[in-house]
């Protein structure tokens, strides 16, 4: 069971997100914007973060800049969930510090399979 | 010997020093003879004085010890006392001592021979008399003693003291001797010294005058020579005795002699030259008298020259058309001495300029101009002179009768055609064939200056066509050379440099101009460059540049094309496009693409994944539902956007579609709350009227549209509930509807994107809140094509008020009127030209519901002669009719020319999308097929209630209207 924070302003897409999760045993936190979840994030520590790109208050890119700026959060595990799929949007969002990506429409089950591999990852 | 003779007589300074060489060492060696024998003489007499002198003292020393002993002797002999005794004999030691001291000084016979008898003597005295004396007195023998003294004692004594004195006397005769020959020798020793000094003189003398002989006369024999030379005396040269000599004075005289020579060479030759000079010169008067006379004429020529040229420069050379006239009369005048003149330019303007001429005068030649004097001129096109009395009114004071000339000259053009006139007065006397010829020559250069204005005229009309051929251009134009400098730019590019006027960039250096675009480009650098290389390097492959105006708000492309003349590059000609709507545009529809795929994605999203939860796992039936939900929701959510957007994307396109009626606002708005209340139930809705106009002409649906958006948002973004009020009221010639709720608010600075497609206030409180980000850019949309405007006004966390605003329709009269009105539509009479039977009948229809009175036809020429015959109220046009022997066109064409029929309104219903054919032909109306019939009978009302102002019962209130 991993802490994961999700980050996302369409609250249909959480409650798909979150209810995957949850079905797979994890402990989920949800927030609704990008301030709310630099707050949060500041307050726990999640074994991986979903962020929303287009989010109101702080886009997911500027999330990411913030906690990267965070002496302790360096290392933490960000995933971007984005509508906004083509190679020069990937590219500047792991070019500020996400570690994963993954394109709007996803399918839960492939998101719960990314994220399986992710924490695999880090046992191993 | 010869070697040392030449050294001497090579130079004049060795003789001399020679000579005074040998003259010092003789008189030093003579002088010192001269002293040494002086003295010697001296010394010589010194030392004989001083032997002398010792022998003296030896001499009275022996007289002395002599006379001692003797008066000892007698002492003894009468006193008896031992001590006389004793010292006789110590006066005996002294006798033959000093007599020895003197033996060593003797040196004369006398001495010798003194010396002898003193020894003798002493020898007698000491050893025979004195002893024998002495005995004898001891013995007291007094009578020996006597006989001693007389027997020659005493007289022995008295011969011995005799020659004592004798020697003594010779000794200083010697000295006397010796001082006498002393002072003998040195008065000879000064009769030398004055010889010797003589011969000295002498010597000097003659050196003085060897001198003399050999430098002085030579020399002053040259001086003479020179002095007589620069006196040009004629002078012979040849002493011999000079010029053979070695010595300077020898070089000196050979040199002068040389010179002598060349110098009366010279003269000889110079005699010779000037003697051809002489006659050279004659031959050279001659010519000048030759020369003279030429010049005489010559200086007639240059007068009337220089009269030219002062003519010439004296002529402006402004390009001012009336300067250059101005000046060429004055200065005319001037050259023909003349007192009043005019020239007139045979232009339409009839271009003139005068000197010494009244108005009066000025107005009667022009006015006569092709009939006057001068009128030979344009036949002949030569010069004439006339000689006339002068009129009362020129005379003056004078009395007596007076004559003028007056000239008239043609300015002839290069075709032969006369393009000026000139005429002058001269009242001081006639003018010569010469000067008349000569003021021919003038015109000549008149004709010259005004052919330059003329060009010049031409050439800055073609300048100015050209500047506003170049100004009417929308894009700035700027050509500059290829030194950078600024030559040809229209107005548009002015305003792009920033500056006032066109003057102000004439000839402006790269520097100057380019200053003003830079700094206000937001490419500073990259657009310096980029004209650089083009104006400076001839850089013609460069891609046009786009650079933004900041400050303008403004997109601009610059593109360059060289300017070529024989092949050689000119300069570059810019031109610089505004290309600001096209930017906007792509910059818009890349993001309007990338939102509409994210706000696609979003409830693709939903959609997709709890489709697959739904799919692949299994799920309780509760959640089954819920997801089932969520699904419906999104895809309704999905197709209200893709509505939405494609609604937006008609209206944009200017593709929707009205279907305008008048239409009671206030009903519109209470039924679109009635459907919006059922989505809340925390808010509560009022509707205010404030007026009773409240008639709109508009699109029902549409306008729902706008009031359902703009209350579903008074919903939304009031969370908390509250009221929502809805206020409908008059402003001016509008009719105003503000939907105020009491929520949220909108940040000030959201404000003006609020009308944006896809514009989303950001803020946390929205985030729950959903909408396709459209709902505003539709009611925008709507509002526009009704006239109309909409406006916001909000405060933070008070809430929001959206006024739209629409044309108002008045309605003048009370419901009772309307009905007047129906009457009078009843009376209205329409025909329709129409071929199609169904259409025909379904307008038919339309047009009898609305109360009109309607006729069908179906072929052209029928059409014409109905309307003809029952002159209707309005005709409906169809243009592709069937029988061809009349199309609608013709039809319209028809009636239009008809007087009778011109006036009748008619609208055209066809499928041809002619309509600016249509309106020009006359039609007052168009439609396109398919329309509303509905919409053809409210035109036609409309335009009917137009055409009869006096009647009308709705008036549309257009801002026109008042």
């Amino acid at each position: 069971m991993a802490k994961i924070l999700l980050a996302e302003d369409e609250e249909v897409l959480r409650m798909l997100v979150v209810d995957t999760l949850e079905d797979e045993g994890h402990d989920i936190d949800e927030a609704c914007d990008g301030e709310e979840a630099i707050e949060m994030i500041k307050q726990n520590d999640y074994d991986l973060i979903l962020l929303d790109y287009m989010m109101p208050i702080y886009t997911g890119l500027e999330v990411i800049q913030q906690v990267r700026n965070m002496p302790d959060k360096k290392h933490v595990k960000i995933m971007m969930l984005s509508a906004k799929s083509q190679q020069a949007d990937q590219q500047r969002v792991l070019d500020a510090g996400a570690d994963y990506f993954m394109a709007k429409p996803y399918s839960p089950l492939e998101l719960v399979q990314r994220i399986e591999e992710i924490l695999h990852g880090e046992d191993a | 010997m010869e070697k040392m003779r030449n050294y001497f007589r090579q130079s004049l300074a060795r003789q001399f020093v020679a000579l005074v060489t040998s003259f010092l060492f003789i008189f030093v060696i003579g002088s010192a003879s001269l002293f040494s024998y002086q003295s010697s003489l001296t010394t010589s007499f010194e030392r004989k004085k001083e032997q002398i002198e010792t022998k003296m003292k030896y001499a009275q020393e022996i007289e002395r010890a002599f006379n001692q002993a003797f008066s000892d002797a007698r002492g003894y002999l009468a006193f008896n006392r031992k001590e006389f005794k004793l010292s006789i004999f110590r006066e005996q030691e002294n006798v033959q001592t000093a007599l020895d001291a003197l033996e060593l000084t003797a040196t004369t016979k006398d001495d010798k021979q003194f010396i002898l008898k003193a020894r003798q003597f002493a020898n007698y005295y000491f050893v025979q008399l004195v002893p024998q004396a002495i005995e004898a007195f001891e013995n007291g023998n007094m009578k020996k003693v006597l006989s001693l003294s007389e027997n020659g004692g005493t007289a022995s004594i008295e011969q011995f003291q005799f020659q004592m004195k004798t020697y003594k006397n010779k000794l200083t005769e010697q000295l006397d001797l010796e001082f006498k020959q002393l002072r003998d020798n040195q008065t000879t020793a000064q009769t030398a010294f004055i010889l010797f000094i003589a011969t000295i003189l002498a010597i000097l003398i003659t050196i003085a005058r060897m001198m003399m002989k050999k430098i002085g006369r030579p020399l002053n024999e040259l001086a003479i020579l020179a002095e007589k030379i620069a006196k040009d005396e004629q002078v012979v040269y040849d002493v011999r005795e000079a010029t053979n000599r070695e010595d300077e004075i020898g070089k000196l005289a050979v040199a002068f002699k040389k010179m002598l020579m060349s110098i009366q060479e010279k003269e000889e030759s110079l005699m010779a030259h000037n003697e051809e000079l002489m006659a050279q010169q004659d031959e050279l008067e001659f010519q000048q008298a030759e020369l003279e006379q030429a010049l005489e004429t010559m200086q007639a020529r240059e007068q009337q020259l220089k009269r030219r040229n002062d003519f010439i420069n004296g002529l402006s050379n402004s390009l001012d058309k009336q300067e250059v006239l101005n000046s060429i009369v004055i200065h005319m005048a001037r050259v023909m001495e003349a007192d009043r003149g005019m020239i007139v330019l045979m232009n339409d303007e009839k271009t003139h300029a005068t000197f010494g001429l009244s108005e009066y005068g000025v107005e009667q030649f022009l006015t006569y101009i092709y009939n006057g004097l001068h009128q030979r001129l344009f036949e002949q096109k030569k010069p004439f002179m006339l000689k006339r009395e002068v009129a009362a009114s020129e005379k003056g004071y004078h009395e007596e009768t007076m004559f003028v000339h007056d000239v008239f000259l043609p300015v002839l053009s290069n075709e032969n055609d006369v393009q000026a006139i000139l005429v002058f007065s001269r009242f001081g006397g006639p003018f010569s064939d010469e000067d008349i010829q000569e003021y021919v020559g003038l015109t000549k250069q008149i004709s010259i200056s005004l052919q330059k204005i003329a060009l010049y005229e031409q050439s800055e009309q073609a300048r100015e066509t050209v500047q506003h051929i170049l100004n009417t251009v929308q894009e700035g134009i700027h050509f500059v050379d290829k030194n950078g400098n600024s030559k040809i730019v229209n107005k548009q590019m002015v305003a792009l440099l920033q500056r006032q006027s066109i003057a102000e960039l004439e000839g402006a250096s790269y520097e100057q101009w380019a200053r003003g675009l830079v700094e206000q480009s937001d490419a500073g650098k990259t657009l310096c460059d980029y004209l650089q290389s083009i104006i400076f390097n001839g850089d013609e492959e460069r891609e046009p540049f786009v650079y933004h105006l900041p400050q303008k708000r403004k997109v601009i492309q610059v593109y360059a094309k060289p300017l070529y003349r024989n092949g050689e590059r000119q300069g570059t000609v810019f031109v610089h496009r505004d290309i600001t709507k096209e930017f906007e545009v792509d910059q818009m529809k890349s993001e309007f693409v990338s939102t509409v795929s994210h706000e696609l994605r979003t409830p693709l999203s939903s959609v997709l994944g709890f489709t697959e939860l739904m799919l692949t796992k299994e799920l309780k039936p509760e959640r089954q539902k819920k997801y089932l939900t969520t699904i419906y929701q999104e895809a309704k959510r999905l197709t209200a956007l893709i509505n939405d957007f494609l609604d937006v994307q008609r209206m944009e396109s200017g593709k929707q579609t009205y279907d305008k009626k008048y239409e009671n606002i206030v009903s519109i708005i209470e039924d679109v709350i009635e459907t919006q209340k059922v989505n809340t139930t925390i808010h509560q809705f009022h509707v205010q009227k404030e007026t009773n106009n409240t008639t709109v002409l508009g699109d029902r649906d549409k306008l729902a549209q706008v009031f359902t958006n703009l209350i579903s948002n008074a919903i939304k973004y009031s969370p908390e509930g509250g009221n929502i009020t809805v206020r409908i009221y008059e402003r001016g010639n509008r009719l105003c509807v503000d939907v105020q709720d009491e929520g949220l608010g909108i940040p000030e600075e959201a404000i003006p994107n609020l009308f944006t497609k896809f514009y989303r206030v950001d803020n946390s409180d929205r985030r729950r809140i959903g909408g396709t980000g459209l709902g505003l850019a539709i009611v925008k949309e709507i509002v526009k094509a009704h006239e109309g405007e909409v406006s916001v006004t909000s405060e933070l966390k008070k809430g929001s008020t959206f006024t739209v605003s629409l044309p108002l329709v008045v309605m003048a009269n009370t419901r009772d009127d309307e009905r007047e009105t129906d009457e009078k539509q009843a009376h209205a009479h329409v025909i329709i030209v129409e071929d199609d039977e169904n259409l025909a009948a379904l307008l038919e229809a339309e047009l009898k519901d609305s109360g009109f009175r309607v006729k069908l036809v179906k072929e052209g020429k029928e059409a014409i002669e109905l309307i003809q015959k029952e002159k209707p109220d309005a005709v409906v046009l169809d243009i592709m009719l069937e029988e061809h022997n009349a199309s609608g066109w013709d039809v319209l064409k028809a009636l239009k020319q008809n007087e009778e029929l011109a006036h009748i309104p008619i609208i055209i219903s066809s499928a041809l999308e002619e309509r600016e054919k249509g309106m020009a032909l006359g039609a007052n109306s168009y439609f396109v097929k398919p329309y509303q019939p509905s919409q053809l009978s409210k035109t036609i009302l409309q335009m009917l209630l137009n055409k009869e102002r006096q009647g009308e019962i709705f008036v549309p209130l257009n801002e026109e209207a008042n």
